[in-house]
């Protein structure tokens, strides 16, 4: 059956079925959700909120390219929220302490790069970067998990430290995640993040703004993330010293042991990762993965969109020969941005948290308000808790239960039993059940019958 | 034998099988424990034998030529032409199954929680079956009439006598406000009788269809309006809800779990056969007017249920949301929409009915139904919490889930009839998820407040033995739809069928229907 739809029909489509994704996928403004979830279990947060559940929103926008190619205003609608997510939930990332919440808002990031991808109709960058994100995030999870089982469930950086000699194959198995997810080659998320940020760039949907936020973006993650390294791992282990002669065996998880490295059955799926965040991204050289996607990718050229939607060609199409080696250059250069962005980012977490441990709470108090702000993750649970949900409830309380269904509805129902009953009151006069009164009715009954005869006799 | 010789009598026997149980648990002595088990025999052997419908309906309903099965009619009063004519189609054929189900479980509910006049209470729950199944298989306007009628007293009677503090208020509110719609039921039935001589439902639409009978000018839309309104006041369509929220807190488990999953949809019901089956024109052409009232009360009823104190009127309130979706999809004129309907009536009717056992089960415990009372219940129920999670999963319409199944092609029929209200009443999706997840969020997590919950025992055999078959059937309806829509689509379908008819006679509204039915 051929389908056909409109323009507007296809637009709302797009923007609707984002909606869901946004929600699916944490993108703002429904994002408030992941972080909290992180109050699950490590391994359920490693599977279904990093690599699996949450990246089937991208997986949806992937997947219905169709329509979104012939969709430009919600294609530029995906490419802007992704863009904002990954920009905003990068800062918040900055600023968290627990080991856990950075990876969330780390995952809600990346998840904005995954749709900027989609939303320059670069979907198989996206899927790419969907597939090597969920090999370095979850050995991420699985890592901060090892952590938090290794130091009695602390999940608060502040409280770590030094862990580096206690457990070093988790140490350096989050090393590798970190080094893949900050965009440093050779690991696995330098080919995808690359090629997200190319796309972004040179893409007909794309501009540079978008790419410019994107390698905005890379620096902090590749600042926080060695941040979380550096609290977690160097320096002196800053978490409650063990209690002298404290019961052995009892109580494993909350117990106040010394650190120690997990056993062997959690350390084996990070190793497994580690090679996977290692080598997953060599997939993409040469662009193998594109063709491997090429045949769930409807190609729409951006004048047959133009064209369905009846507006003004925005930008040029024409690749030529010399336009395609004039690209091949200007590729190496972003490349080459990306990764010096990607290793300042590194080089800043060092100074700051290995150099010089002192400078951030200075910075801290310094910026005030913005870095409170930041750190309350911009107030927008809040937000929504005043602004939508706070509302909702009374309006439903006073205005929809108290006053129109209790008193309006109801009271009508009640009101009119009251009004049968005294109009019944007064008609239950005539049963008095006094002789008198009932042969006075019938005199005035017999009266009213003759005066009625004797006027029509009249007539 | 052959079974098939029983068919004739298989409906009769199923709908007054209870009546004659309870005839004689009338005279049986007043030994509670006895009459609890015979009222629980009675209701198993009444189920039993009802599930021969659906296990040869499609047999009978291939050799016969009308679109109902199991028919029977036999002369019952002459004067007055009234007739004992009976017969189910593939929507009434689940409703009687749905009631033949429901029983056993309340009468296993009140095994406990009723103590005082057992005798008396189990006569009526099954006087109350006869009558509800009564009304599902009725083709006699006057017999049905009859059995709408009859579940009356027995429904208030269990209210005012069984039920709790404001009990009385609540029964006569109950039986009044049903009452006095009905009554503009009768009106209309009466005046057909007047024109036409006859009370049966099958030679009545006939008639009304030829044009056999002369109805003038505005009379259709009076008479669609008398069966309409009582209808919707036992649906209960926006703004004729407010008996339900008090019948229900009054009530005990066994009668809201009825009057929830049962009497509502006689509701429905009547507004599918009735209303739809015999003014057709005059149904498709009100419906605009009904989908709205419809998508009203499901907004309304779940917002409504969000901030109720108290758990079993929040439930009470849910119920006006979810029948509001039954009504809307019935309205779309629609194959969709209508499957959809009958379905979720079925759906609704397993979920509420289980929520208001499981509220029981908490009330014989603690006898309140304040949410404030609660809190953390998963620790000491956690058998408990896992079944109420089950069905209120069911209730939110969760994919897997039965609900799901219903809300979704309502939604779709709704959709199709006119997007914005099927855009408006997807809306209803969130709703009941809020304030359902709220409810089980303050019952069941979270510190427990109150001491005395710390102690609560878990759900008991008797408890799980009601609980888990309907949590199984949730599921299973929810993943094995064609189960049970395969006969209600056919049935549907000869509905809309009957319905493009009518217009096409009518004329000028033929192409709408036309594009609708695609």
């Amino acid at each position: 059956m051929p389908v056909e739809a409109t323009a507007g029909v296809l637009t709302a489509i797009g923007l609707l079925m984002l909606v869901g994704a946004c929600g699916k996928s944490a993108q703002i403004p429904l994002y408030v959700w992941l972080p909290d979830a992180m109050e699950g279990p490590t391994p359920v947060s490693a599977l279904i909120h990093a690599a699996t559940m949450v990246t089937a929103g991208v997986y949806m926008v992937c997947r219905s390219n169709a329509i979104f190619s012939r969709a430009p205003i919600a294609l530029l609608a995906v490419t802007i929220i992704g863009t904002l997510t990954s920009f905003f939930a990068a800062t918040i990332g900055i600023t968290q302490t627990d080991i856990k919440r950075v990876l969330a808002y780390s995952t809600v990031s990346q998840l904005g790069y995954m749709f900027m991808a989609a939303g320059v109709a670069a979907y198989s960058a996206s899927i790419f970067h969907l597939m090597t994100h969920a090999f370095f995030k979850a050995l991420l999870f699985l890592g901060a998990g090892s952590v938090i089982h290794g130091i009695g469930g602390e999940q608060d950086m502040r409280k770590m430290g030094g862990l580096r000699k206690y457990m070093p194959w988790t140490f350096w198995t989050m090393l590798i995640a970190t080094l893949a997810i900050s965009g440093i080659p050779p690991f696995a998320g330098f080919f995808s993040k690359d090629e997200i940020l190319w796309q972004a760039f040179s893409s007909p949907h794309g501009s540079k703004i978008f790419w410019f936020f994107g390698v905005i973006t890379a620096f902090m993650t590749s600042f926080y993330m060695f941040r979380l390294i550096f609290l977690t791992f160097t320096g002196e282990y800053r978490g409650a010293k063990p209690e002298a002669g404290s019961s052995h065996g009892s109580h494993d998880d909350q117990g106040h042991h010394a650190p120690h490295e997990s056993p062997w059955l959690m350390l084996a799926p990070l190793v497994l990762l580690g090679v996977l965040s290692i080598i997953g991204g060599w997939v993409g050289i040469g662009n193998r993965f594109e063709h491997f996607l090429d045949p769930v990718i409807q190609k729409v050229s951006v004048e047959q969109s133009v064209a369905q939607n009846g507006e003004a060609v925005t930008k040029p199409v024409s690749d030529g020969e010399g336009a395609a080696e004039e690209s091949k250059g200007l590729e190496n250069i972003l490349m080459g941005v990306s990764v010096l962005v990607a290793f300042s980012g590194l080089g800043l977490a060092w100074f700051l948290y290995v150099k010089r441990p002192e400078l951030p709470s200075r910075i801290a108090e310094a910026s005030g308000g913005l870095y409170t702000l930041v750190l309350n993750k911009y107030w927008i649970d809040e937000l929504y808790s005043a602004a939508i949900i706070g509302p909702l409830v009374a309006l439903s309380r006073v205005v929809l239960w108290q006053t129109i269904d209790q008193k309006v509805i109801d009271g009508t129902v009640n009101e009119s039993a009251v009004a049968a009953r005294d109009v019944s009151q007064i008609i239950r006069q005539q049963q008095s059940g006094l002789i008198r009164s009932y042969a006075g009715w019938i005199a005035a009954g017999a009266a009213a019958v003759v005066a009625y005869m004797v006027w029509m006799g009249t007539r | 034998m052959n079974i098939s010789t029983l068919n004739p009598w298989i409906l009769t026997l199923t709908t007054f099988l209870p009546a004659l149980g309870a005839l004689l648990i009338a005279f049986l002595p007043r030994r509670d424990r006895d009459i609890r088990w015979f009222a629980l025999a009675i209701s198993v052997i009444t189920l039993l034998v009802s599930l021969h419908l659906p296990a040869h309906y499609r047999d009978v309903a291939a050799t016969n030529s009308g679109s109902f099965a199991y028919e029977q009619n036999l002369h019952w009063i002459t004067s007055p032409n009234i007739h004992y004519h009976i017969g189910i189609d593939g929507i009434s054929l689940w409703l009687v199954v749905l009631t033949t189900f429901l029983v056993p479980f309340c009468v296993l509910a009140s095994w406990k929680s009723i103590h005082d006049r057992v005798k008396e209470f189990f006569i009526l729950l099954l006087i109350l079956e006869t009558a509800m199944i009564g009304v599902f298989i009725a083709l006699d306007l006057f017999l049905f009439y009859f059995f709408w009628e009859a579940t009356l007293i027995p429904m208030a009677l269990i209210i005012g006598i069984f039920g709790h503090q404001r009990r009385v208020y609540a029964a006569v509110k109950f039986f009044l406000y049903t009452m006095i719609a009905s009554v503009f039921m009768l009106a209309a039935i009466i005046w057909l009788y007047a024109q036409s001589g006859t009370f049966d439902f099958t030679e009545l639409q006939h008639l009304l269809a030829s044009g056999a009978i002369a109805v003038p000018g505005h009379t259709a839309l009076w008479l669609f309006l008398g069966f309409f309104v009582a209808f919707a006041v036992k649906v209960p369509l926006f703004p004729l809800h407010t008996w339900l929220p008090d019948a229900h807190v009054e009530a005990p488990t066994a009668g809201s779990v009825l009057l929830a999953g049962v009497l509502l949809k006689m509701g429905t019901y009547g507004l599918l056969r009735f209303n739809i089956g015999l003014f057709p024109a005059e149904a498709h052409k009100n419906a605009p007017w009904i989908m709205t009232l419809a998508i009203i009360g499901i907004v309304y009823g779940a917002l409504v249920a969000l901030v109720q104190p108290n758990m079993k009127k929040l439930v009470a309130y849910s119920s006006v949301s979810h029948l509001g979706f039954v009504v809307l999809g019935l309205y779309s004129f629609t194959r969709a929409g209508m499957d959809g309907a009958v379905y979720q009536m079925l759906n609704h009717g397993i979920s509420t009915g289980a929520l208001f056992l499981l509220l029981g089960m908490l009330y014989d415990r603690r006898h309140t139904y304040e949410i404030k009372e609660y809190g953390g219940l998963a620790t000491p129920m956690p058998i408990y919490a896992t079944l109420f999670l089950l069905i209120t999963l069911s209730s939110i319409a969760l994919p897997l889930m039965n609900g799901f199944v219903g809300e979704f092609l309502i939604l779709s029929g709704a959709f199709q009839a006119k997007a914005i209200y099927g855009i408006v009443a997807a809306t209803g999706v969130i709703w009941s998820a809020f304030y359902m997840l709220w409810l089980y969020q303050r019952t069941f997590y979270g510190a427990i407040t109150a001491p005395v919950n710390a102690t609560l025992p878990d759900a008991d055999v008797r408890e799980r033995s009601i609980l888990w078959p309907l949590a199984v059937l949730a599921l299973v309806m929810g993943v094995f739809p064609t189960l049970w829509m395969n006969s209600i689509d056919a049935s549907v379908a000869g509905i809309l069928k009957d319905t493009q008819n009518a217009m096409s006679s009518a004329s000028t509204l033929q192409v709408k229907v036309n594009t609708v039915l695609k």
